[in-house]
């Protein structure tokens, strides 16, 4: 196996910002993202992690400040970058009046495949997902997790250098957690990036060597867990996220919650 | 669709030399038909045996056919050419024009595709392609539907160069909808954005819908029958109006009459379609790119301001159940823009066709056919059947799983409530207005003619609601509305017996007020009746 070049910036980010109408969602975010990294990207609902990933992936370009992947600018009108790139939506977006063959050598397609070499690596990647049988049924009739496991596939045929992942794991079984947790870990030792964004934050505790926590707009922590462990309160990610974003009245929330369910008497 | 796609593989060299890459292009529309043919209506659903795939489109083409039939005695007339060929034009703008609207738009808007097909290494330029040529295809088909009998019929009348004219300027008339759509969605775009954007949009195709019926009046009125030849001045204004950009040039290559006029108009018809292609594939990207507002849910909310009507509701509805469904259902069609875009055009045109028929009314009996003028407000009621049908769809009709985990023993309540809502806040405010410019111009005479129709609108509501009920309201996808044709269209014609009954009792004295009071009667039994919808249709 050739040496893999650990020194080589996948994604170079410098002082992002976007707005929404008058609301700034993204206040500046510097990020430098080195091969072979699992890059856990974490914060509170509205903190702009979707926004940064929709920039990555150029579907939002109305931003300042300047993105770069693999080396080259994305605000060039070249697209070619995505190729090397591969994504799960957190939408779960798919076609699903497609059977998941039909579906996957679209995909594949799209990333300039030869349709015989998508065939062979999908039928292959199914199988191992316990999706043999369903290879030709349309994804509308398949389970949550069935789908969520065409379109992680969808994310990889294309073998990319780097991977996005938005909620990947909705709707899996603890098993089919397992097997992709070390499938992503394996990809990392190939040399593979993995940008995993999530908000279950045990997985992202395991799976990551590194860990950014997006807090409104802005970068809050950045280092591995331990890192962030020392720094901060010595518990679970999860205690570090709560102490980071500075939220410590979930019990007074959740007193009124339940009183509020049993008639307003808090 | 395979015969499509080789068709369009003979242009492959046309779509290369403008920059786009055409095997992805043929991959998404390929993957595009396959999905649409995939489209399975409901009545199919539970079929036993499945249906053949097919495009659902395909089958939906013969309405289209049927309506050129009914216009093909224009383009078999003698050659008036100004006259006849305007109101033939007028026809197929307003058919490209309402199903580019209606159905297609959502190809052109569509943002879903933005995760797929934006993320993957392909161009804009071929996205934004893939998506017309997709759209294109079904205009296209359109077109032949509608064209074919006028296009035989009238070239057999008028010879070969009548199909010479006619072909090319299908292709002027396809480009100039498809590209004046994308176009106006365009400005749109720019200038708003969240939901203020979505709300535009649905103003702007319901208002380009109303504008094409009233646009037709106008057309119509253009012409002044001068002894017994049908003359037109050519004034400024119809310079605006494309019907007679495409009529005019059968003036000057077939009845030899160049003069400026039609010259003028025949180069408008010509000039305005290409400059409107030249600006979309030159806006194309500001397109794609503006798109991405409509993906973004922003804005804050705003509280509503209740009025006081509440009590109200109260007369109206007896249950809390029925209650409580009337504001949903009223609150789904004010606020649903599927809905909204499908069903606010024909309430539009409820309040404009009864005085349609009535200027009708006094043309043709110069002015002394007020005896029965009155009826023409029954043209009001023509919008019902297709308003209740769509009462059935939604374009979030996954919504509706909590109709049947709610703990409901009396489904009766869903459809009552709902009916309720639909006469009361969609069909009563138009009827209100209706009548009091009716009894302005009628005299109070007429008053209990006027309860008699309302009550009348009821009981057409109900036979509507049985008729195309297909379980609970909002609960299938908006793609199926489609269906239903043969039915609105029986429906629609089933309205002539009551309008001949109204007017037969008329006569009587004391006739209309038996007559009411059977009506009301009538009503209070079928809504008796009709409301307990079986079990097994719901679920």
């Amino acid at each position: 196996m050739a040496a893999i070049l650990t020194n080589e910036t996948i994604l170079s980010v410098r002082n992002l910002r976007i707005n929404y109408g008058s609301k700034e969602v993204l206040k500046g975010i510097d990020l430098e993202i080195k091969r072979g990294q699992v890059i856990g990207y974490i914060g509170p609902n509205g903190a702009g992690k979707s926004t940064t990933i929709k920039i990555l992936l150029g579907l939002e370009e109305s931003y300042v400040g300047t993105v770069e992947l693999f080396g080259q600018d994305i605000s060039q009108g070249d697209v070619t970058y995505k190729r090397r790139i591969g994504y799960v939506p957190e939408t779960a977006e798919i076609y699903d009046h497609l059977t998941a063959s039909e579906y996957l050598s679209f995909v594949g397609g799209l990333y300039g495949m030869e349709e015989e070499d998508i065939d062979v690596k999908a039928q292959k990647m199914m199988a191992l997902f316990g999706l043999g049988d369903v290879y030709h049924s349309r994804i509308s009739s398949l389970s949550k997790g069935m789908r969520q496991k065409v379109l992680i596939i969808a994310s990889l045929i294309h073998n990319p250098d780097l991977v996005i992942l938005d909620e990947p794991i909705n709707g899996l079984d603890a098993n089919s957690v397992t097997v992709f947790k070390e499938i992503l870990a394996q990809l990392a030792k190939r040399g593979k990036t993995i940008f995993y964004s999530s908000h279950i934050m045990d997985v992202v505790e395991k799976i990551s060597d590194r860990i950014i926590l997006l807090s409104d707009g802005k970068i809050a922590a950045d280092g591995s867990f331990e890192e962030l462990r020392s720094q901060h309160s010595e518990g679970s990610l999860e205690e570090i996220f709560t102490e980071l974003t500075g939220f410590n009245d979930h019990k007074d929330i959740a007193y009124a919650f339940v009183s509020a369910i049993e008639g307003g008497k808090a | 669709m395979n015969a499509i796609l080789k068709v369009i593989d003979r242009f492959r060299w046309l779509f290369e030399k403008a920059g786009i890459e055409y095997e992805i292009m043929r991959k998404i529309l390929e993957v595009k038909f396959k999905i649409d043919s995939r489209r399975v209506p409901t009545l199919y659903q539970f079929a036993k045996k499945p249906k053949k795939e097919g495009n659902y489109f395909f089958k939906s083409l013969w309405l289209y056919i049927l309506f050129g039939l009914i216009a093909t005695p224009f383009a078999a007339m003698g050659g008036n050419y100004i006259y006849q060929m305007t109101i033939l034009f007028s026809f197929i703008f307003f058919i490209l024009f309402t199903a580019m609207l209606a159905d297609y738009s959502s190809v052109l808007l569509d943002i879903r595709d933005r995760v797929i097909l934006h993320t993957k290494p392909i161009k804009e330029k071929t996205i934004s392609a893939a998506k017309t040529v997709h759209v294109s295809v079904y205009m296209f088909f359109i077109t032949i539907a509608f064209a074919a009998i006028p296009l035989i019929v009238g070239t057999l009348v008028h010879g070969p160069g009548f199909a010479v004219i006619f072909v090319i300027e299908l292709i002027l008339v396809n480009f100039l909808t498809v590209f004046i759509t994308a176009l106006i969605y365009l400005a749109v775009l720019r200038f708003f954005d969240g939901e203020k954007l979505k709300d535009f949009i649905n103003y702007v195709q319901i208002a380009v819908t109303i504008g094409m019926t009233v646009g037709y009046q106008i057309v119509v009125r253009s012409f002044e029958i001068v002894n017994f030849h049908v003359a037109l001045t050519v004034k400024w204004w119809h310079y605006l109006l494309p019907p007679f950009w495409y009529a005019a040039p059968y003036e000057w290559f077939l009845n030899g009459r160049g003069n400026r006029d039609y010259v003028i108009l025949t180069i408008l018809g010509l000039v305005v379609p290409l400059v409107a292609l030249f600006l979309y594939t030159k806006s194309m990207r500001i397109f794609e790119r503006s798109l991405q507002k409509l993906a973004f849910e922003g804005g804050k909310s705003r509280k509503t301001i209740r009025l006081g009507l509440k009590n109200a509701y109260n007369l109206i509805c007896f249950t809390k159940e029925e209650r409580m469904f009337f504001r949903f259902a009223g609150r789904m069609m004010k606020k649903e823009r599927n809905f909204k875009l499908r069903v606010y055009p024909a309430l539009g045109f409820s309040l404009i066709f009864p005085f349609v028929f009535l200027f009708n009314d006094i043309r043709v009996t110069d002015g002394k056919g007020l005896g029965g003028g009155w009826l023409t407000i029954y043209a009001c009621l023509l919008m019902i059947p297709s308003v209740v049908l769509m009462l059935n769809f939604s374009g979030k009709y996954k919504g509706a799983w909590v109709f049947k985990t709610a703990p409901l023993n009396d489904f009766s309540s869903i459809f009552k409530g709902t009916l309720k809502a639909f006469l009361v806040k969609l069909f009563l405010p138009i009827y209100i207005l209706l009548s009091l410019i009716y009894l302005w111009l009628f005299g109070m005479s007429v008053f209990l003619n006027l309860v008699a129709i309302f009550i009348t609108a009821v009981i057409y509501t109900l036979i509507s609601f049985k008729v195309t009920n297909e379980g609970l309201p909002f609960s299938k996808p908006m793609e199926e509305a489609k269906e239903g044709g043969i039915k609105l269209f029986l429906l629609i014609l089933g309205i002539g017996i009551f309008v001949a009954a109204h007017y037969k009792v008329s006569q009587f004295s004391y006739g209309t007020a038996v007559y009411t009071l059977l009506l009301a009667i009538l009503a209070v039994w079928l809504w008796r009746k009709f409301m307990n919808v079986p079990r097994e249709k719901i679920f």
